[in-house]
């Protein structure tokens, strides 16, 4: 039980408000934990971007700068493309892939599992730090 | 939506996306019924639902690209592709 409920009841009990203002009370305190949960949703599905930042690091001569600004949207469109290819090419990719050595199954990439890899980028962060510094991180 | 590229001689080229559809529009008319056509003859194969699909997936990539940032500089130059 949070602080601010345990008040109104210790009021209510103590006898300064009356039932209904008690009711009310609590009810305004439920809405604006609920506003909060709500909040807190939106500001899961506000993932927009995914970033690709390449800078120099310390005591690095170049000077050459990188940044990439992907929307997820191009990331969905992409996904949704990608499950439109055949069964055999998805074979031939997913060999390709392996040979370059990344082991993806091409064939779960499908419209159904969209949303799982989507908020599977929520938490990627990558920090390389050498001579350049790479980030990569959703936003 | 338009494309911002800003490059080593501080070129600025906006290309309304628009146009480039108007431009389109007459061919994707014109290939429409051959590509319907061509997608029942390969429905079997499993490549006609991929032939089907593969113009509003193409169609939603294009429009999915608004809002790409890619921007690279150096000392010298910069390069800026904005799709706005």
């Amino acid at each position: 039980m949070n602080e601010e409920r345990k008040k109104i009841l210790e009021m209510l009990a103590d006898g300064k408000i009356s039932v209904e203002e008690a009711e009310k009370l609590l009810s305004a305190i439920s809405e604006s934990s609920g506003e909060t949960a709500e909040g807190e949703t939106t500001d899961k599905a506000r993932l927009r971007y995914l970033r690709v930042i390449v800078e120099p690091g310390p005591g690095s001569e170049n000077s050459e700068r990188v940044n990439v600004r992907v929307p997820i949207k191009l990331i969905r469109a992409g996904i949704k493309f990608a499950s439109l290819l055949p069964k055999d090419v998805q074979g031939k990719v997913d060999n390709a892939l392996k040979e370059s050595g990344i082991s993806l199954d091409f064939s779960q990439i499908k419209d159904e599992n969209m949303e799982e890899i989507i908020e599977s980028l929520r938490d990627l962060t990558v920090d390389v730090e050498g001579k350049e510094r790479v980030r990569v991180f959703c936003e | 939506m338009r494309i911002h590229i800003v490059g080593k001689k501080k070129v600025r080229l906006i290309i309304p996306l628009f146009l480039v559809w108007l431009l389109l529009l007459p061919f994707i008319i014109l290939l429409t019924p051959f590509v319907l056509l061509a997608a029942l003859i390969l429905w079997p194969s499993g490549y006609g639902r991929t032939l089907l699909g593969t113009g509003p997936a193409l169609f939603s990539v294009i429009c999915a690209l608004s809002d790409l940032y890619v921007q690279v500089e150096d000392r010298d130059s910069k390069t800026l592709i904005w799709m706005k």
